[in-house]
């Protein structure tokens, strides 16, 4: 199929982590490929700049475990962060592609 | 008692500086805590409080965690924080700002250094406090401070709130958490995690001076904001914090 007539799917999802983290997901439904993404909630990240980097990053990257974890260990691999572990993100983020929401 | 405190403090300063700027506007507040952030040149602990109720939401939240019209009616404000964190209702509290160029780069380790000024303030004050990681601090199990800090041109910022009372029924009317999704238990939790010390602002601003020569072994000395600093401070209320 075309890349221009892969359709963009967007969802939201709400989990609790160690703290909330919310997931607005804009993805790609032929290719898998992420749109946009916007992580939001009442976690801390140091540098704060890191999750705008971070969502950027993640423009582009397929839905798949490994992509995602790969990524995100890239970008905050200089950063402390507090409320979530990687994996628990990666597994909201593909959970935010199915139709889970956990609160 | 000063031999165990300095077990756990490793930073130390020979003088800090001392800002009591009362009571003011959400907007105002913030603005002037950034503000600090950026044109620290020696320690500064800064004694603040809120001229009227307001909800500073973190840094990464989502503006729609309020409920906006319900703030207006009931005139409270809403700003942005720089720090992390979730939501916090602003009103019956003593609030602190630390800002340092000296500071231990562990996020963890300057969290509990500078929650020791807290934790001692709250001690003279006869209250059994204890630090609670990551960044509260409690009396008897629940939680009568919260922390959130930042750190930007070398320098960290650390805030905070001492509760001297709490309503929690109020707090929970004012964010965006579908009324049904309140339940009594929900809000029953949150009475049962928090608690104001039943203090007075004097009372904790007085504990917290004292404490923090104690705790540093400094001195105090005691400042204001100059007309080109309080122009500053209102550049940003104008551009960055009037508006979420």
């Amino acid at each position: 199929m075309n890349s221009s007539h892969d359709e963009i799917i967007t969802k939201i999802t709400t989990a609790k982590l160690g703290k909330i983290v919310k997931i607005k997901l804009a993805y790609k439904q032929e290719s898998q490929l992420i749109h946009s993404i916007r992580i939001t909630g009442d976690f801390f990240v140091h540098p704060e700049e890191t999750i705008e980097q971070l969502e950027q990053g993640l423009c582009g990257v397929k839905l798949e475990k490994e992509d995602l974890k790969n990524k995100i260990h890239w970008v905050l691999k200089n950063s402390e962060f507090f409320g979530f572990e990687i994996d628990s993100l990666v597994d909201v983020i593909l959970d935010t592609k199915g139709d889970k929401n956990k609160i | 008692m000063l031999y165990l405190i300095q077990k756990v403090i490793k930073i130390k300063f020979e003088k800090i500086r001392i800002l009591e700027t009362g009571n003011n506007m959400g907007p105002w507040n913030m603005a002037v805590d950034e503000f600090l952030l950026y044109n620290c040149k020696e320690p500064i602990l800064r004694i603040y409080g809120w001229s009227k109720p307001c909800i500073s939401i973190g840094y990464f939240q989502n503006i729609d965690e309020v409920d906006y019209k319900k703030c207006n009616d009931m005139n409270v404000d809403v700003v942005r924080r720089i720090t992390g964190g979730g939501a916090v209702f602003h009103d019956m509290e003593l609030t602190y700002s630390f800002v340092t160029k000296n500071f231990p780069p562990s996020i963890m380790e300057s969290y509990k250094e500078i929650s020791e000024l807290i934790i001692q303030a709250l001690k003279k004050l006869g209250l059994e406090a204890k630090f609670s990681p990551l960044n509260d601090v409690t009396v008897n199990g629940k939680k009568v401070c919260g922390n959130a800090q930042t750190r930007k041109n070398n320098t960290l910022l650390q805030h905070g709130t001492v509760l001297l009372e709490v309503d929690v029924e109020k707090m929970f009317s004012l964010l965006n958490v579908p009324i049904e999704k309140i339940s009594d238990k929900e809000i029953s939790d949150v009475r049962n995690r928090v608690a104001g010390i039943s203090k007075t602002f004097d009372q904790v601003s007085d504990a917290l001076k004292d404490s923090t020569i104690d705790v540093f072994g400094c001195e105090l000395a005691s400042f204001n904001l100059n007309q080109e600093e309080l122009e500053s401070c209102q550049k940003l209320v104008d551009e960055k914090f009037s508006r979420i």
